[in-house]
């Protein structure tokens, strides 16, 4: 309700509450407004300015100069409710002036951190990217937890924090057993940050999934598979799944099996072999490749082919034959020598002789 | 062959590769290396075939097993040479338009499966005298110790690395390696390894490199 009286005071109620400002004082609040507004102007126009000319673009930037606008038109807002007298109005005991101051210092406290964030993870250099990308990520959770109660305290909630929960007892309870993947998810998230089975950027196989890192969250984390799809693993499931690094060492062993005529010489095709595995310059010099016989099988023997090559260079599949056509190279220089690689055959045996009947049309013929 | 060649119509045979500068209409040059071509704005520049560290996919380390092993006495100190890998940086200004390995490229792992690192790898003998090889590094072997000392491979990082040319020879910086007690120390140094050699690169040197696993 809105009242005006005869000294032109103007009384607004709020409920049980009135507030009476002068006329004055709303000129002074239009006035407070409108130059909070037009210095945020002037300090956003200011900032884009020096963002065309710094080298410092990381933090003069139009998002910056957007959050110092933001800042300024709201504290200005602030100031001129404050002036009007309507921050004093309470909800359930706390001043509208403590809500506002509350939420003020957590929305740019979320700002500062998430600004901090990308500032670190910006700066981090490529060898220790992915360390920081996680740390970043725990300093912006850590801020902005703070922050969250940091606000509570200010509008005065947090001392009926306890209360509130408890109040809503049976509601926390659905909502402590429906958030139970979450916080196991976040406290995972934490834990693999000490215990760093993997890295971004490491290649891995859990289960089923096998890529790229590509992300580690604080409740998930994101692989790239090798055939360019994306897939959530949450980080609960990842700590407790058995997490095969494929990268982790220098050097990985790649095994080829090939088979060669019963009729060739074993030593001869073996010597064929080390040598393409000689010639190639990913199959490493040390630890020395191998090939044996491995098997004298149904209808061949086969040849087991153990080449050493460095573990960056596995990309997706068996190195060797996917990206350097290993496997086709030695195929090729046994062909070439003349060994046989024969194809699957039988020799049946019969009990008794075999009787041929020849038909009419083949008499014929 | 290293150096500099003027932007005009010319063929460059560098160890096993063939480069062909085609000039074209308007001042363009067309730069071929088998399946490798560039269109070159002339503009008066010069093409520079410049030796370029050995680091193949992008190791840091060149290791050369030699094909006999030397033997130091102790306070004893003698010099030699290695014929090893280089690679060829092609550059307009400063900016490289083509990068290529020339000669037999081979990798090994240097260390233990778990600890070590993939290095470049090149068998060969141990040189008193230079030798005539496209890649040359001279080394200053020293035993500061008491005891006999043995060699039979010598890594040194490379990643990095400035390198010298003279005429048809690339250089590796001076490589002086101190076979201490533990563990034989080598400095790549930086310094050309002889007179006359053209700089390519700081002439920072990438020294302290300990050879951990030697055996």
């Amino acid at each position: 309700m809105i009242d005006i009286n005869a000294s032109g005071n103007v009384t607004i109620g709020f409920g049980p509450t009135n507030v009476t400002m002068s006329v004055g004082n709303i000129i002074t609040a239009i006035a407070v407004f409108i130059v909070g507004f037009l210095i945020a102007k002037v300090v956003k126009h200011y900032i884009l300015t020096l963002s065309k000319s710094t080298k410092y673009v990381w933090v003069l930037n139009e998002d910056t100069a957007r959050t110092f606008y933001n800042m300024i038109v709201i504290i200005s807002a602030f100031y001129a409710l404050h002036v009007l007298g309507v921050l004093s109005y309470k909800v359930s005991g706390t001043s509208l002036s403590d809500i506002f101051t509350a939420l003020t210092v957590f929305y740019f406290s979320y700002l500062l951190a998430k600004k901090s964030k990308d500032y670190m993870v910006m700066r981090a250099p490529k060898e220790k990217l992915n360390e920081m990308q996680v740390k970043a990520k725990l300093f912006y959770y850590t801020v902005v937890t703070i922050a969250f109660f940091l606000a509570l305290n200010i509008a005065g909630l947090s001392g009926r924090l306890s209360t509130i929960m408890a109040a809503a007892g049976i509601t926390g309870v659905v909502l402590g057993i429906a958030s139970q993947a979450v916080v196991a998810n976040f406290l995972a998230g934490i834990a693999m940050y000490f215990d760093k089975p993997l890295r971004i950027g490491d290649a891995v196989r859990i289960g089923n999934v096998e890529g790229i890192v590509h992300d580690i969250r604080i409740l998930s984390t994101r692989i790239r598979a090798w055939d360019g799809t994306l897939v959530r693993v949450p980080n609960e499931k990842l700590f407790n799944s058995e997490i095969v690094n494929l990268q982790k060492y220098p050097a990985r062993r790649a095994e080829l099996t090939l088979g060669i005529a019963y009729r060739e010489d074993a030593q001869r095709a073996i010597d064929i072999i080390m040598k393409v595995l000689d010639e190639e310059p990913y199959v490493l010099a040390v630890p020395e490749p191998r090939a044996y016989v491995e098997e004298l099988g149904d209808s061949a023997v086969n040849i087991r082919v153990w080449a050493w090559v460095p573990s960056s260079l596995w990309r997706g599949q068996n190195l060797l034959r996917a990206e350097y056509g290993l496997l086709q190279k030695i195929r090729d220089a046994l062909k070439r020598e003349g060994i046989e690689i024969p194809f699957p055959q039988r020799v049946n045996w019969f009990a008794e002789p075999l009787r041929i009947k020849f038909t009419d049309d083949e008499q014929e013929s | 062959m290293f150096g500099e060649h003027r932007l005009k119509t010319q063929f460059i045979k560098i160890a096993d590769q063939k480069i062909h500068l085609v000039e074209d209409r308007k001042g363009l040059v067309r730069y071929r290396r088998g399946n490798i071509e560039r269109l070159i704005k002339g503009d008066g520049e010069v093409l520079k075939l410049l030796p370029a560290p050995a680091v193949g996919y992008g190791v840091s380390l060149l290791m050369v097993k030699l094909r006999e092993r030397i033997v130091v006495p102790p306070k004893g100190s003698f010099q030699g040479f290695l014929d090893v890998p280089v690679e060829i940086d092609v550059e307009i200004g400063n900016l490289s338009i083509d990068h290529f390995i020339v000669g037999r490229e081979k990798y090994a792992l240097y260390g233990t499966i778990e600890n070590g690192k993939i290095a470049r790898y090149h068998v060969g003998p141990f040189y008193v005298d230079e030798p005539e090889a496209m890649g040359i590094a001279k080394v200053i072997l020293s035993n500061p110790t008491k005891e006999w000392k043995g060699l039979d491979r010598i890594i040194f990082p490379i990643r990095g690395s400035t390198m010298y040319y003279k005429g048809n020879r690339a250089y590796y910086p001076l490589i002086l390696i101190t076979l201490k007690d533990h563990f034989p120390e080598v400095n790549n140094t930086g310094k050309a390894p002889v007179e006359g050699a053209v700089r390519v690169g700081s002439g920072e040197p990438l020294p302290n490199f300990r050879m951990r696993w030697e055996g």
